[in-house]
């Protein structure tokens, strides 16, 4: 009964410089949804997500659309736009120590949330960022209120972020890679963390990761972005099991498998292009095992290709029904 | 806290003491003060008998010391030239510097911090590249030509302020403006670069991502963290308050400490020039505490280590 | 032949505690010995703070450790700064994480290849050693005129990588040295090390913090936690049946593509080596923990059977109770 998609980027593109960032993204985020966004460092992954929320510096150009429930935010006034960050979207980064505030105890800084998205101030948006602090796993919640970041651990304040994220009660939270600055341990709670809190909370989740494997555990359909695109869509099960784009394909071979025989991984020769220097056609052609001629005619369009699936390429094939999985 | 505290208060008078003690040797290096004095051609009974007076004919440890021993004693000793107590000179003047200097802080943190503040915040525009511009401009410009251009502008060619002296408070406008402008230009830089700095900050971004609005992000996120290393530059400014005006005096023949120290030193007027230097010392010193005590305030990264 | 025979080390500091607490001292590495053999890689693993990057800076003789002794080629490790202890650093290579950092930005990378070869006055053509060197790690020998910002990261790293060969050493301690790279360049290195290996054959001491990529690399594996040894074996048998419950979390904590069932999630995080726990270092956070845990600190010993060095009270227990 998904009538509405909750957001909706129809070819959302970036440009700092003049040079392209991201090259037209279309992507539907359904209620309670969990959606991955893998991709290599400089792939556009995370640009996608902070140009859909006006978070980028004035220099890059953004175009396209972005619908939250029909209303477009590219473009909208600013009181709307704080009105959903926060509240109706909320974002959590890569590193939890810098992106708090030092000089602001963390308590103060999940009740800053709650005064603008829920009105609460004083003693209950005390008690109510105790609760979250509970509900976020942060021990001994009613003293580390009153901590600053720095007297806090990575995890903590990982957590802390999360628990300023759940602050507006946002119906998607965007998680751009919540885990890599963290020991694996850590990583394990907070990826065990957001699993909780989604079944919880029902809201949707779009987690940004370079890791394939710790989107593969959390989300339900992953998204394989390359060179500022997504060059495949697939359950992420589906994925796994049979990537359709090479790159997808290559990517999971690069990764070390946890058992079976050691043999050499199967590497991706060469290095992601350069923005100024894109190639003409399909921008993984320069490092496709499987090019061809007509590679470098123009850039692939994303296709439909079996339930669910989509890639773009002109080589790939719907697998058979036989090795459908998870459809 | 405590031990914080007598660390750096230990750490002051050290500082104090090795500003003293250079000073005390530099002065008696480079010139002879019964010559200078009593004139080259006076006769060298004279000269000899005012070297015994003042003790110039000891070794120089032994003036050293006595004048160490003088100092803790309060004594910081009588001017050569006319016999009166230092202290006493110099403190007669500190309120003319302060006439100048004061409204000339007043200047640079209130034209200065809320220039660098407007520029950091509308980066790369016009107004953004006119306040640097000036900034670089009063950065470079040394404060006697800006002095002398200012009175040959308002002074000699208009004719609106007197070029000097202190007779009422218009004598004063031209030498605080001198004093201010520089001031400012330093400090309109240095917080639009720390404003830059932090608004490049992680934890702006995600102020922005929960929802904060951008007037609040920059005044409860950024502001406060851009206090920081500009309190530093203003800690430094409010340490030269005695001693920052000895060029602009001389320009606008203001008489302050500065103008005394000019004196003194072409005179070798030891006891004068100590006097100063000490005077100085102690408020840069002071000045440097205070800055100390508003990092603990400002950044808790600080402040915690030092309650523990 | 053992080329690196490293026994009992510990490694202290002193620690301050906040800004200007009293000092207290810290034991980075509280009592480990390594082994490596010509050929052989031992894979480091383990999490920031546990004390692996400290253990490979006293294996070469770049710290001296406060206890314990390192050997290397059979002689004792000379005093740093000594001229024997200069030489032996053409013998012993180090690369980090970050190979921006470890690169020169002013000087393009022939001039720093050739830079060891210099240092230790190695005789013969140094620019054809260095185009040998380029294409030993995959560039190309006319990339030797490039700066260190022409180059993307992965190419940095090979050109560290060349850097670190140039002088033909015996074992070369790589200290995370693909977790600043992207997953299809992670994987070009790692088999750029593994080849580089078969054909020189040095000794790699390989820390990371990333099990599966150390099991792609290493002949054994070593699992430190809190500056001590828990578990050291072979790759895949630990990874396959971990014995210390340490381990266990850790191979649990792998994110895989399709991993169903039950993950261990250790509670808190890893203490600090200021503060650490009585008895066995890992007893807060572990699931099984005994009373014996909590005073005794537990040796690391072959465990019967298998041989396994595991550092656990229980493993033995553990693993009765599972057969």
């Amino acid at each position: 009964m998904r009538d509405q998609p909750l957001v909706s980027l129809r070819d959302l593109t970036v440009t700092f410089d003049g040079q392209a960032a991201v090259r037209g993204i279309g992507l539907d985020v359904a209620m309670g949804e969990a959606v991955g966004l893998v991709g290599e460092s400089g792939c556009g992954k995370s640009v996608t997500w902070l140009a859909a929320l006006g978070l980028l510096p004035a220099t890059a150009r953004v175009g396209g659309s972005v619908k939250l429930a029909g209303e477009e935010l590219l473009g909208a006034a600013p009181r709307t736009l704080d009105r959903v960050r926060g509240g109706r979207i909320a974002m959590i980064f890569q590193d939890p120590a810098s992106s708090l505030n030092p000089v602001h105890r963390v308590g103060a800084q999940v009740m800053e949330a709650l005064t603008l998205h829920r009105g609460m101030r004083g003693g209950a948006a005390r008690a109510e960022a105790r609760r979250l602090f509970d509900q976020v796993g942060i021990p001994d919640a009613g003293r580390r209120l009153d901590a600053f970041p720095h007297e806090l651990s990575g995890g903590q304040n990982q957590r802390v972020m999360i628990a300023i994220a759940l602050a507006g009660q946002p119906e998607l939270l965007v998680a751009d890679e919540p885990t890599t600055a963290l020991d694996v341990t850590i990583q394990a709670q907070i990826l065990e963390l957001l699993g909780a809190l989604r079944r919880d909370t029902g809201m949707a989740l779009v987690l940004i990761s370079h890791d394939l494997g710790v989107v593969a555990e959390t989300c339900d359909r992953v998204c394989v972005m390359y060179a500022g695109k997504i060059v495949e869509e697939a359950p992420a099960a589906a994925l796994f099991d049979r990537p359709l784009h090479p790159y997808a394909r290559g990517l999971l071979g690069a990764l070390p498998p946890i058992d079976g025989p050691r043999r050499p991984l199967a590497a991706i020769p060469g290095s992601v292009p350069e923005p100024w220097a894109m190639p003409p056609g399909c921008a993984f052609a320069p490092r496709c095992d499987r090019r061809v001629p007509a590679c470098d005619d123009a850039s692939p369009a994303l296709r439909a290709l079996g339930p669910g699936r989509r890639a773009a390429c002109i080589r790939a094939e719907a697998p058979a029904r036989s090795e459908l999985v998870g459809a | 806290m405590l031990r914080f505290l007598t660390l750096r208060f230990l750490r002051a008078i050290v500082t104090i003491v090795m500003v003293v003690t250079f000073a005390f040797i530099v002065l008696r290096l480079s010139g002879d003060p019964a010559l200078l004095i009593m004139s080259v051609d006076a006769p060298p009974e004279a000269i000899a008998a005012f070297r015994e007076a003042w003790g110039l004919d000891d070794p120089l440890w032994v003036q050293y010391l006595r004048y160490f021993n003088a100092i803790f004693h309060g004594d910081l000793g009588r001017s050569m030239r006319d016999g009166r107590d230092a202290i006493v000179l110099v403190t007669e003047r500190i309120p003319a510097t302060l006439a100048l200097t004061l409204p000339a802080l007043a200047i640079k943190i209130g034209l200065g911090v809320p220039a660098g503040i407007y520029a950091a915040l509308h980066r790369n525009s016009l107004a953004d590249r006119m306040v640097m511009v000036m900034a670089v401009a009063g950065f470079t410009v040394p404060s006697f030509v800006l002095g002398l251009l200012l009175v040959l502008v308002f002074a000699v060619q208009l004719g609106w302020l007197p070029s000097g002296g202190q007779e009422s408070w218009r004598h004063g406008i031209l030498p605080v403006i001198t004093l201010g402008v520089g001031g400012a230009a330093v400090l309109a830089r240095f917080t639009r670069s720390a404003m830059l700095e932090v608004l490049g900050q992680p934890y702006i971004r995600s102020a922005s991502a929960k929802g904060v609005p951008w007037v609040q992000v920059v005044r409860r996120h950024a502001l406060p963290n851009a206090a920081i290393p500009t309190v530093t530059i203003i800690g430094f400014m409010v340490g030269s308050l005695i001693a920052g005006a000895v060029v602009v005096e001389s320009v606008f023949s203001w008489p302050g400490v500065g103008r005394l120290l000019v004196v003194a030193v072409a005179n070798r007027d030891l006891a004068v020039v100590q006097c100063i230097l000490l005077l100085v010392a102690i408020t840069m010193v002071t000045a440097n505490l205070i800055v100390d005590l508003l990092y603990g305030a400002l950044d808790p990264r600080l402040r915690a280590g030092a309650l523990r | 032949m053992t080329l690196l025979q490293a026994e009992g080390l510990v490694r202290r500091y002193a620690m301050r505690r906040g800004f200007l607490g009293r000092s207290v001292p810290v034991e980075a590495v509280a009592g480990i010995s390594l082994h490596l053999r010509a050929g052989e890689t031992l894979g480091l693993v383990g999490e920031s703070g546990c004390g692996k990057s400290t253990a490979g800076r006293l294996v070469l003789g770049l710290e001296t450790p406060d206890e314990g002794s390192v050997a290397f080629e059979g002689a004792a490790m000379p005093p740093p700064g000594s001229e024997p202890w200069r030489r032996l650093r053409a013998r012993m290579q180090l690369v980090f994480q970050d190979p921006l950092g470890s690169l020169d930005r002013r000087i393009c990378i022939g001039e720093q290849i050739a830079e060891p070869l210099v240092i230790h006055d190695t005789p013969g053509d140094h620019a054809a050693r260095v185009a040998e060197l380029l294409r030993a790690v995959g560039l190309r020998a006319d990339q030797a005129s490039r700066y260190p910002h022409e180059l993307s990261g992965g190419q940095r790293q090979r050109a560290v990588l060349a850097r670190a060969l140039a002088t033909n050493p015996a074992l070369l301690v790589a200290d995370e040295p693909i977790s600043a790279l992207d997953v299809s360049i992670q994987a070009q290195v790692m088999n750029l090390l593994a080849e580089l290996q078969a054909r020189t054959g040095m000794a790699l001491l390989f820390i990371s913090h990333d099990l599966r990529v150390v099991r792609q690399v290493s002949h054994r594996v070593a699992v430190m936690y809190l500056g001590k040894i828990v578990e050291e074996g072979d790759p895949d048998a630990v990874l396959q049946s971990p014995a210390h419950p340490y381990s266990q979390a850790l191979v649990s904590a792998i994110p895989a593509p399709g991993r169903q069932g039950h993950r261990i999630v250790l509670a808190g995080d890893p203490p600090s080596p200021a503060d650490r726990p009585s008895g066995c270092a890992f007893h807060p956070r572990c699931a099984v923990a005994i009373a014996r845990c909590r005073q005794e600190s537990p040796v690391l010993m072959a465990r019967a059977g298998d041989g396994r060095l595991v550092a656990c009270h229980l493993a033995h227990d553990i693993t009765k109770a599972a057969a």
